[in-house]
């Protein structure tokens, strides 16, 4: 009998084991099956996110056993090894060691404004740093982190401190900086340090973990339909021909705001592994019935870190001046503080910020709607219903449909004005709307009309019948749900599960790329459009992060620069290019030396391309040019020669002046026009550039074309490039013909060799039209479409954010090139 | 003094079949039943009701969220 209470202590410690241990398994499952997704679909590939996942799994499974008094320590003690693998122990330890006195000079005991100022001290020599004004390496490359990790948390911290009773606990204050996920997402939520302390362990440890694993799953769905949208559905910019494809902008580029919840719902879903259950951060933003109910429900930390840093003080001294328009005044000033602290987060993050009118039009326009909204509510509608959840009726569903759909396309309306290269560029776009036919218009109607017939009983149902008891189930047994749904994501990711069950399209998520209207960016070498917002080219952003500096052209290694198509490469000269050493003989070719006369028993090729040919990061003698020269002198008892005349942005005009001015002096016996993926689109983008900048085009048949196309400087960038597009099937057809006559005048064969541009959708119908105006124009054909076929193109570029081919990708344009060269020239 | 917050809450702020709904322990501020517009009237308010004046900080979730909350805050604020 007295042994008794002793009894039940062991047997409930031994049930409490067994609860520890299930438990344990059950949540080390999900995240197993979750962190095996993240790897298969490539989630976050290009922010290591993927590198942090056996930190994270096995950090999980270490921290779970710990007590409780470990878990802080061992937890930043992992956010730091985790910042050494990624940014390396040099560097890492000196972000650290920056950190941890940002850290200590806060919690100095003293005066708090003379802390304040020693902060500000400390972030101004940083800011100096990341100026560009102070260089030291191990500092250069952990600024990123620094801005993310701590300069608006600081300000946070710091406002806590103000008030705080007392200092916070020291793990408490390191943890809430050196966050584990930030490492891997440079755009991090705001958390407060009052929600961070607040929720940490604040439920049952297997609740806690159970929100996590929804969290980190509700992130990698929505990345994935991200994903879909971003690769599928938002049509390029230069596709945007009318009504229906405006519309399908419109909404799908809102739509990737998608990207933002993702990552920051996986963020989140990391910490909460690891005790801290912070709470929703994204609450149904597209069902939004009001401006200030989105305001609400849209990126929610944000908002709270708006409100008391800047809103409530700003409110309280504006009341002090104007009673009448308090709020109005406040909003306003808010809204343009809210743009000056993107700004700021983009300036740390990422560098220099372009100040764009669109940019602060957007957060002053979202502002001003919200007063207007404030007015209103004032006015009318000044009491909120607790009961509403409970009561329906059609003519509130209806309202509240139609509000929400409002809502919902001037979000997106707004949204496109922020995501616009400039104004003119999103009035440009509205003029779309404006090309929509009377019929167009009326199906539009009838579809709008239609969608909220159906949602319509879609919200009874959810209110009131089946829906709703049907959520509530799903409510009731989440963690139940999510096992079926993780299940099914999990089998989704192996290609044979889908290739077996025809869903082969799901393939194609595995892969993180960018989709068109970045590749154009990258391409075009438009960086800006990507500063200008945190949603649509957050990829493109990603991928410009590691590029290094100096990769572009210096200016010193081209002759001629201010000429747009005569441009050309300084003779006898030697530069770094794009990591790679990039030499010129002395005719200004990136080849080895020649002869200006053909020397005898000789056959001379001439290779007319661009960045592709001429070996853009690749090194000296790495050139697709240069192999299939040194393998046909293998092949043949006969030297062949083949002169490089390509050059970093030529095109069928500069290929045209080089064929009519330069090439012939060297006695060739082919000529060799190279072609790729959008041919037209490149020497569109080419005149664009030129109109813009106002240039003079230089060449008489280009000159009538800018006259016939209407297309000026002034005009948008976008706008220029449709102008331009009906002419560019007649530029090729000039350009070709031109360069095949010259080949025959002067007795050479001229070939025209195809084959796509790598990280490019092919078009079939494109490829046929500019063989076929190849083929009328007397070339002789050599086709590399399917070149690359059953090669990974990611292992084949120079660079995650250079498209232009490695080294091997220039042998398999070699080998293809050396397989049919035969067909059109006989060497012996 | 919950009793007179809750008064007013329900003069000006929340339409509620039931009052017995809108309990001293209701999430105002997390919740979204006020939102950033009333709970800046309701300082208004408050502050002629209770000849008191709030500082910007303690409209804070820990400070704010629910009647028992503000009851305690005014009570405290009336008593310094």
């Amino acid at each position: 009998m007295t042994n008794l209470p002793q009894d039940n202590l062991a047997t409930k410690a031994d049930n409490n084991l067994r609860n520890s241990i299930l438990n344990f398994l059950f949540i080390s499952l999900q995240l197993a099956a979750l962190l095996f997704i993240i790897v298969r679909f490539n989630i976050q590939v290009d922010t290591y996110l993927i590198k942090l996942v056996p930190i994270i799994g096995i950090g999980f499974m270490v921290h779970y056993w710990l007590p409780k008094q470990l878990k802080l320590p061992f937890f930043t003690s992992l956010t730091f090894v985790a910042i050494c693998l990624i940014v390396g122990i040099s560097a890492g330890l000196t972000l650290i060691g920056i950190g941890l006195a940002l850290i200590a000079l806060c919690n100095l005991p003293i005066n708090y404004y003379l802390r304040l100022f020693l902060v500000f001290l400390a972030v101004a020599v940083l800011f100096l740093f990341r100026a560009r004004i102070l260089i030291i390496h191990e500092i250069s490359v952990i600024l990123a982190f620094i801005g993310s990790m701590f300069m608006l948390r600081l300000l946070i911290y710091l406002k806590h401190l103000q008030h705080a009773k007392k200092n916070p606990d020291f793990w408490d204050s390191i943890a809430y900086f050196f966050m584990l996920p930030n490492i891997s997402f440079p755009l991090f939520p705001t958390i407060d340090f009052d929600n961070f302390k607040n929720t940490y362990y604040h439920k049952s440890e297997i609740t806690v973990y159970n929100n996590a694993i929804k969290k980190i799953f509700r992130g990698i769905v929505h990345l994935i339909v991200y994903r879909y949208i971003y690769y599928n559905v938002i049509p390029t910019l230069n596709d945007i021909d009318g009504l229906y494809m405006i519309l399908l902008f419109l909404i799908s580029s809102y739509s990737l705001i998608l990207r933002l919840s993702g990552m920051y719902h996986l963020a989140l879903g990391i910490l909460g592994l690891f005790g801290f259950d912070l709470p929703e951060i994204f609450d149904n933003y597209f069902f939004a019935n009001n401006f200030n109910d989105l305001w609400r429900r849209v990126n929610k930390y944000w908002r709270e870190f708006m409100m008391k840093i800047f809103y409530y003080p700003i409110y309280f001294r504006v009341r002090k001046v104007n009673k009448k328009h308090t709020i109005a005044i406040s909003i306003i000033i808010v809204f343009f503080i809210n743009w000056i602290m993107h700004a700021f987060q983009w300036v740390w993050i990422r560098g220099p910020y372009p100040i764009k009118l669109n940019d602060l039009l957007f957060w002053m326009t979202f502002g001003f709607i919200l007063v207007l909204n404030s007015k209103y509510q004032e006015k009318y509608n000044k009491q909120k219903s607790l009961d509403k959840a409970k009561t329906w009726d059609f003519k509130k569903s209806f309202l509240l449909i139609l509000r929400t759909i409002g809502v919902f396309l001037t979000m997106c309306m707004l949204w496109m004005l922020w995501s616009s290269a400039s104004i003119t560029e999103w009035i440009y776009l509205l003029t779309f709307f404006l090309k929509g036919t009377i019929t167009q218009w009326l199906i539009v109607l009838a579809g709008f009309v239609s969608f909220i017939l159906i949602i319509i009983p879609i919200n009874y149902s959810f209110k009131k019948g089946a829906l709703g008891k049907l959520v509530k189930v799903y409510n009731q047994s989440i963690e139940k749900f999510n096992l079926i749904f993780i299940a099914l994501l999990l089998a989704i990711s192996f290609p044979s599960i889908n290739n077996s069950l025809n869903l082969e399209a799901i393939n194609s998520l595995h892969i993180s790329r960018l989709n068109s209207n970045d590749r154009e960016s990258m391409e075009r070498g438009y960086y800006q459009t990507l500063l200008n917002s945190d949603h649509i080219s957050i990829e493109l952003w990603q991928a410009e992060l590691d590029k290094p500096r100096d990769w572009e052209i210096k200016n010193n290694a081209i002759d001629d620069i201010t000429k747009p198509f005569r441009y050309k490469l300084i003779p006898n000269s030697k530069v770094q290019f794009k990591g790679a050493t990039l030499t010129t003989n002395q005719w200004g070719m990136r080849d080895k030396e020649y002869a200006l006369k053909k020397p005898e028993n000789t056959y001379r090729i001439a290779l007319l391309g661009g960045s592709v040919e001429m070996g853009s990061g690749v090194e000296d003698g790495d050139t697709y040019e240069s192999y299939v020269e040194d393998s046909l002198n293998n092949t043949y008892n006969k030297n062949i020669e083949i002169l490089n005349f390509s050059a970093s942005g030529y095109h069928v005009p500069h290929n045209v002046i080089n064929t009519r001015e330069k090439v012939f002096k060297f006695e060739p016996d082919a000529v060799i026009y190279t072609a790729h993926t959008e041919e037209f689109y490149r020497i569109n983008r080419k005149l664009t550039k030129l109109i813009m900048a106002g240039e003079d085009l230089e060449i008489d048949f280009l000159k009538e074309i800018e006259i016939k196309s209407g297309a000026k400087k002034g005009m948008c960038r976008l706008e220029i490039s449709n102008r331009l597009k009906p002419y560019m099937g007649s530029i090729v057809k000039w350009g070709y013909e031109i360069i095949a006559n010259e080949c025959r005048k002067n007795g050479a064969t001229p070939i025209w060799f195809y084959f796509p541009a790598l990280g490019t959708n092919r078009i079939e119908d494109h490829e046929i039209e500019i063989e076929l105006l190849a083929r009328n124009a007397g070339f002789k054909i050599i086709s590399g479409k399917n070149v690359f076929d059953g090669y990974k193109q990611e292992n084949l570029k120079i660079a995650k954010w250079d498209l232009h081919p490695n080294k091997k990708g220039h042998q398999i344009i070699g080998n293809k090139l050396l397989q049919k060269i035969n067909e059109v020239i006989v060497f012996d | 003094m919950k009793e007179k917050i809750k008064e007013i809450l329900l003069a000006e702020f929340i339409e509620v079949e039931n009052p017995d709904e809108l309990t001293y322990d209701l999430a105002l501020l997390s919740s979204g039943v006020l939102d950033s517009i009333s709970i800046l009237q309701l300082v208004d308010v408050l502050e002629k009701e209770f000849s008191i004046e709030f500082e910007p900080h303690e409209l804070d979730k820990d400070l704010f969220d629910t009647i028992d909350k503000i009851a305690s805050l005014v009570e405290a604020k009336k008593s310094s």
